[in-house]
């Protein structure tokens, strides 16, 4: 039998974290939210989930941040990192590209479209 | 004595008065906290019932009617306040089915109704909620509120108008914010920019015959927003003969982001132009737009007396013209005390820190 695999995820928008973990985790995953960035690399340290999926625009420690705190673990470069922003701030997504994020979602995004995305980016690992 | 008793007196019930005024305020504000905080209570009650029943809807094909039949009148606010972040965070069929559950229940005519009313705060929180779920049937309604003589209701009925896209709105939107003295060249923007593409085609063929510098201004912005190629042209027409330093920085940085090579001819003039803010917007675009044959007059650029102007010409210099980094460097160390040769060393620094 397949074991859940791990999703750390950080969005400081309520509402939609909650409907994220919802569909993530009616999909089999086990899913672990952080309301901001601060904590997530340690949470990755200790959990070392199979993706992270971060929101850019967090209060107190941006996704960006938080992506180049990953990266500079040689024990969690080989993590995907999908992030997650606004359509008007894709300037940050080629910064985050360049961090070595693995792929991005624009807001507004469809529900369906990420958890496949998440989907085919584990299923290619 | 007795003139002492006076002022004694006065200074008495001036300090009871003011002591009577701060507990109204102090018990003013305790009970607004207090409805605040039971409103809020209230809500997260809601949500915690709800949630689960808005998250399965989301995910299966229950009719939208059968979800809101069980849902209180008094506490439609409460979901449509629970799915704000979807509306603006949401699309596809999310945002499809989100919708539905206004336009196709009793909400709509809920919020319709309260459009209707004579309250501003109802008013603008039903626009605000008919102009997210794209309610068509609001539209009517939303034309009429544009000429209300409140400016909130006018700003939360032009968004809400921009949201729909109705595109025959735009010109009743610029005519009733002349009314309102405040109501900005941003904050318009900020509404129009909520249209999609197709308010280009209007604005240009309406651009021809305007006159209005403001209404100018905020097409030539638009069309950089959607990066609409077919007012190139015209744009250029405007640009050529306008006075207004907001209208030719908008049309510059219209050619520049949609690289209407046709500007660069134009551009040449306005190199010398007397602001320096279009000076400055003219080198940025010669980056994009220009050649070598402007090489010359950009060096020239390194003598502006502004600021801006220089810090720019050294930009361009490097963008547009390979191998320029070495003379600019000869230009930057040649001349210690020249400013011009101050802002080329900034820039190589600059540059060499990033690299």
């Amino acid at each position: 039998m397949d074991e859940k695999k791990t999703i750390i995820f950080a969005e400081d928008t309520v509402h939609i974290a909650k409907l994220l973990k919802f569909k993530l985790e009616k999909e089999g995953f086990n899913l672990i939210h952080f309301p901001s960035g601060v904590g997530v690399t340690e949470g990755v340290l200790k959990h070392m989930p199979d993706l992270v999926l971060l929101d850019i625009m967090m209060p107190v420690k941006d996704g960006l941040t938080v992506l180049k705190e990953i990266k500079s673990h040689q024990s969690l470069t080989h993590i995907p990192v999908v992030l997650l922003t606004a359509n008007s701030h894709e300037e940050y997504v080629v910064k985050g590209l360049q961090l070595g994020a693995t792929d991005y979602i624009l807001k507004p995004f469809a529900s369906t479209e990420l958890v496949l995305r998440i989907k085919n980016i584990l299923k290619m690992r | 004595m007795n003139i002492h008793l006076d002022i004694f007196a006065f200074l008495a019930l001036t300090i009871f008065a003011l002591l009577i005024l701060t507990y109204v305020l102090v018990i003013q504000v305790v009970v607004l906290r207090l409805v605040h905080g039971y409103q809020q209570k209230k809500e997260r009650e809601f949500f915690a019932v709800w949630e689960e029943n808005i998250f399965l809807f989301l995910e299966g094909e229950e009719d939208p009617r059968t979800l809101i039949k069980k849902i209180r009148k008094s506490k439609y606010l409460f979901l449509l306040h629970y799915l704000r972040e979807f509306f603006l965070m949401l699309k596809g069929d999310d945002f499809l089915k989100l919708s539905a559950l206004v336009n196709q229940t009793k909400i709509q005519p809920f919020l319709i109704s309260q459009l209707k009313s004579g309250s501003p705060r109802k008013i603008n929180e039903a626009a605000y909620f008919l102009g997210l779920a794209k309610s068509i049937a609001a539209r009517d309604v939303l034309r009429k509120k544009l000429k209300s003589q409140n400016a909130s209701v006018f700003l939360s009925s032009a968004l809400a108008l921009a949201r729909l896209n109705d595109v025959d709105a735009v010109f009743d939107i610029f005519r009733n914010a002349r009314r309102f003295k405040f109501v900005s060249k941003d904050s318009l923007l900020a509404i129009l920019s909520e249209y999609t593409d197709e308010i280009c085609k209007p604005l240009l063929v309406n651009l021809k015959r305007e006159k209005n510098i403001l209404i100018q201004s905020i097409s030539i912005t638009l069309f950089r927003h959607f990066k609409f190629y077919d007012a190139g042209e015209s744009v250029l027409k405007i640009m050529v003969y306008s006075q207004n330093k907001e209208v030719i920085v908008e049309s510059i940085k219209f050619f520049s982001s949609i690289e209407f090579i046709d500007a660069a001819t134009a551009l040449r003039s306005l190199i010398n132009h007397p602001k320096a803010e279009v000076r400055a917007e003219v080198l940025k675009a010669l980056a994009v737009l220009g050649n070598e044959s402007f090489e010359q007059r950009i060096w020239d650029c390194m003598y502006d007396p502004e600021y801006e102007v220089q810090y720019n010409a050294v930009i361009t210099l490097m963008k547009l013209i390979p191998d320029s980094e070495e003379k600019i460097s000869q230009f930057a160390y040649g001349n210690l005390k020249d400013r011009g040769a101050a802002i080329a060393r900034m820039v190589l620094s600059e540059r060499n820190i990033r690299n």
